[in-house]
C-alpha cells in the first residue's frame, strides 16, 4: 500500500496556499488551499497523497487542487478540484463522488428570529414530519420508473411543472435545475429502483435541513441582491444529494471503468481512481448517467424546498408568497462540468471535477442568473451541525486560480467512530439546546458522529477561501433548528 | 481502523465461501442488530465480476442495494457456488420494520480501498472499508 502523507513534500506558497511539487508519475503539481494550522491536521490522513495521485491522471490541466476542507475520500480527496482536457483526458467517478450533486439550496424569508422563536418547536416538528430523513426513510411521493426517466432529464423543472415550487426557482438554480445531456438509458435499473422511493427525503449522515438566523452581514449590497436584508432574518439551508440513485450510478460506473483500464492503457496509483477517456463510450455513458443523477438531486431539493415552504406556511398561518420565501440559490458540490477556459492564450474545453467543492463564478459570467451578474454567483457553504454556515460570492480570482471553484463545507477531522467515542455519554441534543439550537433527528445514536468536534472549523475554511481570493464573504448564518437523518 | 467518514472491517473465514458469508454478516452487523432480524424472506443472488476482489465488492454492493431499494435486512447467508469470477448465494432476512429493528449506521457504499483477500495459515481474511 502506498506510503502515508509523511513522505509527501509540501512547500509553502503563501499564507493560504501550499504546493506539492511534481515528481514521479505526477503530470502536474498539487495545490492545497489551507492555513498553517490546517496543514498540520491535513497531514494526518492520506489526503495529500490523494492530491498527488490525482495529479497522475491523463489529460490533467493546471494543478491537482484541494480546498481547505480537504479530507480523505474515494480516490480523489473530498475538497478536490481537477480539470482534464475533454479531447485526451479522463473522467473519473471518484472525482465527483458517490453522492452525485450533493449540494445546498437556500431559501430566504421575511421572518425574523423573534418571529420564529415562539413557534420553533412546532416548526421543527412540522419540518421533521414533512421532510423524511434517516436510513430507510421513504418519500411522500412515489414515482414510476417511467417518471424517473423524465426526472433524470428534466430535473427540478419536472417538479415545478407539477406544482412543487415556483418557476422562478429554476432561474436561481445552478444549470436551471436540469443539466443538458442526461441519458436515462445509461442509468441502471438498480439505480432507478433505489431512487424511486427516496424523492423528497434528506438522507442521513451529514445531510440536513437547517433553519437559520443571519448573524452578520459582510457585504450589505450583495446580500440585498440575494434578499438578505438584516441581521436576525430567518433563512433556510437544505443540504442533500441524489440519494441511493446517485450512489448506485457511481458504483455501477466504477465497476465498468475498472474493467476497461487495461483497454485504454491507463495505469493508476490507486484503483479507486478508476476512470475512462472522456471521449470513450464508457466515459460518455458515465457522463450521461452522472448528469441524470445530478438532475435527480435537483428535483429532490426542489421537492424538499416545496415541503419546507409548506411547513413554514402552516406553522405561521400564512402562505409561502406572503412569507417571502424565495430561493436565493442552489449549488452542486459533487459534480463534473464541461467548461471553457483560456489557457496560455488558447481556449480549452475542460471537464472540471469538483468533489466537495463548489463552483464560484465571478460577476459578469453568462452562466449565472442575470440578477447576480452584478455581484457574482452565490456560494452556499454549510457548517456542521452546531456552527455557522456562510453565504459568499464567486470571484474573478477563482476563475484564474481554481477553475472557478471554492470550498463546500467544513470537512471531517475525526472519523465517525472516534467522534462517537469522544462524545460517549454526552447528550448532544441537550448540548445543542443550550446553544439555542432545536434538533430533530431520526437516529439519536448517529448524532455524535455529526458533532461539531468531528469537523474542521468552517470559520477557518471560509476565511482561507476569502483571503486566498477564491470567494468573498457576504453573510454568516447561525442555526436555530436542524432536521437530520 | 479509522478513516474519516469510513469504517474498516476485517473479516475471516475457513474457506472463501465462508469469508463471503462473514463479510455479509459484518455488513449487517454494522447496519443493524442482526438478532432482531427474522428469516422471513429468501433472496437468490447471482453475480459476475472480473476478479475475486471485485466479486466481494459486488456481493456487498448487491446486499446494500437490496437494503436501500427494497428495505431488506438480512441475518444469514449461504454461498452456494463461488468461482474467481462468479458467485451464487442465498440470503435470508425480512423488510425493515422501524418498530422492531434498530439502524445503527447507514452504510452508503463498499469501497475498493485496501481490499485484499489473502489466505494465511488456512484462514482466509479480507479488509473492507465501508463508506458510512
Amino acid at each position: 500500500m502506498a506510503p502515508g502523507n509523511a513522505s509527501i513534500k509540501v512547500q509553502k506558497v503563501d499564507q493560504w496556499r501550499w504546493r506539492i511539487p511534481r515528481e514521479g508519475k505526477m503530470r502536474t503539481e498539487g495545490l492545497i488551499y489551507a492555513n498553517e494550522a490546517m496543514m498540520r491536521d491535513i497531514r494526518k490522513d492520506q489526503s495529500l497523497l490523494q492530491v498527488a495521485n490525482v495529479a497522475t491522471l491523463p489529460g490533467i490541466v493546471g494543478p491537482s487542487m484541494a480546498m481547505p476542507d480537504i479530507h480523505w475520500g474515494y480516490g480523489f480527496p473530498v475538497g478536490g478540484v481537477a480539470a482534464m482536457r475533454v479531447d485526451d483526458g479522463v473522467i473519473s467517478p471518484g472525482g465527483i463522488g458517490f453522492d452525485i450533486n450533493c449540494g445546498v439550496r437556500m431559501l430566504r424569508t421575511n421572518l425574523t428570529e423573534a418571529d420564529v422563536r415562539p413557534r420553533v418547536e412546532r416548526l421543527a416538528d412540522e419540518l421533521f414530519k414533512n421532510v423524511p430523513s434517516g436510513v430507510g426513510a421513504e418519500g411522500k411521493i412515489k414515482v414510476s420508473v417511467k417518471e424517473i426517466d423524465q426526472i433524470l432529464v428534466q430535473g427540478a423543472r419536472w417538479m415545478v411543472e407539477r406544482g412543487y415550487g415556483w418557476s422562478s426557482d429554476l432561474e436561481v438554480t445552478e444549470e436551471g435545475g436540469a443539466i443538458p445531456g442526461a441519458d436515462p438509458d445509461k442509468v441502471s435499473h438498480h439505480a432507478k429502483e433505489r431512487g424511486a422511493s427516496q424523492l423528497g427525503t434528506l438522507g442521513s449522515g451529514n445531510h440536513f435541513l437547517e433553519v437559520q438566523a443571519v448573524e452578520e452581514i459582510y457585504d450589505p449590497e450583495a446580500a440585498r441582491v440575494m434578499g438578505i436584508e438584516q441581521v436576525g432574518q430567518v433563512t433556510v439551508f437544505i443540504h442533500c444529494g441524489s440519494r441511493g440513485l446517485g450512489y448506485q450510478v457511481c458504483e455501477d460506473y466504477l465497476r465498468v471503468m475498472d474493467k476497461v483500464l487495461a483497454k485504454y492503457e491507463i495505469r493508476l496509483p490507486d484503483r479507486q481512481l478508476a476512470c475512462a477517456p472522456f471521449r470513450s463510450p464508457e466515459g460518455q455513458d458515465y457522463l450521461g448517467a452522472m448528469r441524470g443523477a445530478a438532475n435527480f438531486a435537483w428535483a429532490n431539493r426542489q421537492l424538499i424546498a416545496y415541503w419546507t415552504r409548506y411547513s413554514f406556511a402552516k406553522v405561521f398561518e400564512s402562505t409561502p408568497e406572503r412569507l417571502g420565501m424565495h430561493m436565493v440559490y442552489d449549488v452542486a458540490h459533487n459534480i463534473a462540468k464541461v467548461e471553457e477556459y483560456e489557457v496560455d492564450g488558447k481556449m480549452l474545453t475542460l471537464c472540471v471535477h469538483r468533489k466537495g467543492a463548489t463552483r464560484a463564478f465571478p460577476p459578469g459570467h453568462p452562466a449565472i442568473p442575470a440578477r447576480y451578474r452584478g455581484i457574482g454567483q452565490p456560494v452556499l457553504i454549510p457548517g456542521d451541525m452546531g456552527r455557522y454556515s456562510y453565504v459568499l460570492v464567486g470571484t474573478e480570482d477563482a476563475m484564474r486560480q481554481s477553475w472557478g471553484s471554492t470550498a463546500h463545507g467544513a470537512g471531517r477531522v475525526q472519523s465517525r467512530t472516534a467522534a462517537k467515542k469522544m462524545l460517549k455519554g454526552v447528550d448532544l441534543v441537550a448540548e445543542l439546546a443550550k446553544k439555542g439550537i432545536v434538533v430533530r433527528v431520526q437516529n439519536r445514536a448517529l448524532l455524535a458522529e455529526e458533532a461539531s468536534e468531528a469537523y474542521k472549523d468552517v470559520v477557518e475554511v471560509v476565511n482561507v477561501c476569502h483571503y486566498a481570493g477564491i470567494s468573498r464573504k457576504v453573510a454568516k448564518l447561525r442555526p436555530i433548528a436542524v432536521i437530520k437523518g | 481502523m479509522d478513516h474519516t467518514g469510513d469504517l474498516g472491517v476485517t473479516v475471516r473465514g475457513r474457506s472463501l465461501p465462508e469469508l463471503f458469508e462473514n463479510a455479509a454478516k459484518a455488513l449487517f452487523y454494522v447496519i443493524t442488530d442482526r438478532r432482531r432480524v427474522r428469516r422471513g424472506v429468501e433472496e437468490r443472488i447471482g453475480l459476475e465480476a472480473p476478479d475475486l476482489e471485485s466479486l466481494l465488492v459486488a456481493w456487498m454492493g448487491e446486499l446494500l442495494f437490496l437494503f436501500d431499494a427494497r428495505g431488506l435486512l438480512f441475518r444469514s447467508f449461504k454461498v452456494e457456488s463461488l468461482k474467481t469470477r462468479s458467485l451464487e448465494a442465498k440470503a435470508w432476512g425480512e423488510p425493515y420494520d422501524e418498530e422492531r429493528h434498530i439502524i445503527k449506521t447507514g452504510v452508503k457504499a463498499v469501497t475498493y480501498h485496501q481490499i485484499r483477500i489473502r489466505e494465511e495459515r488456512g484462514l482466509w481474511n479480507a479488509t473492507l472499508i465501508l463508506d458510512i
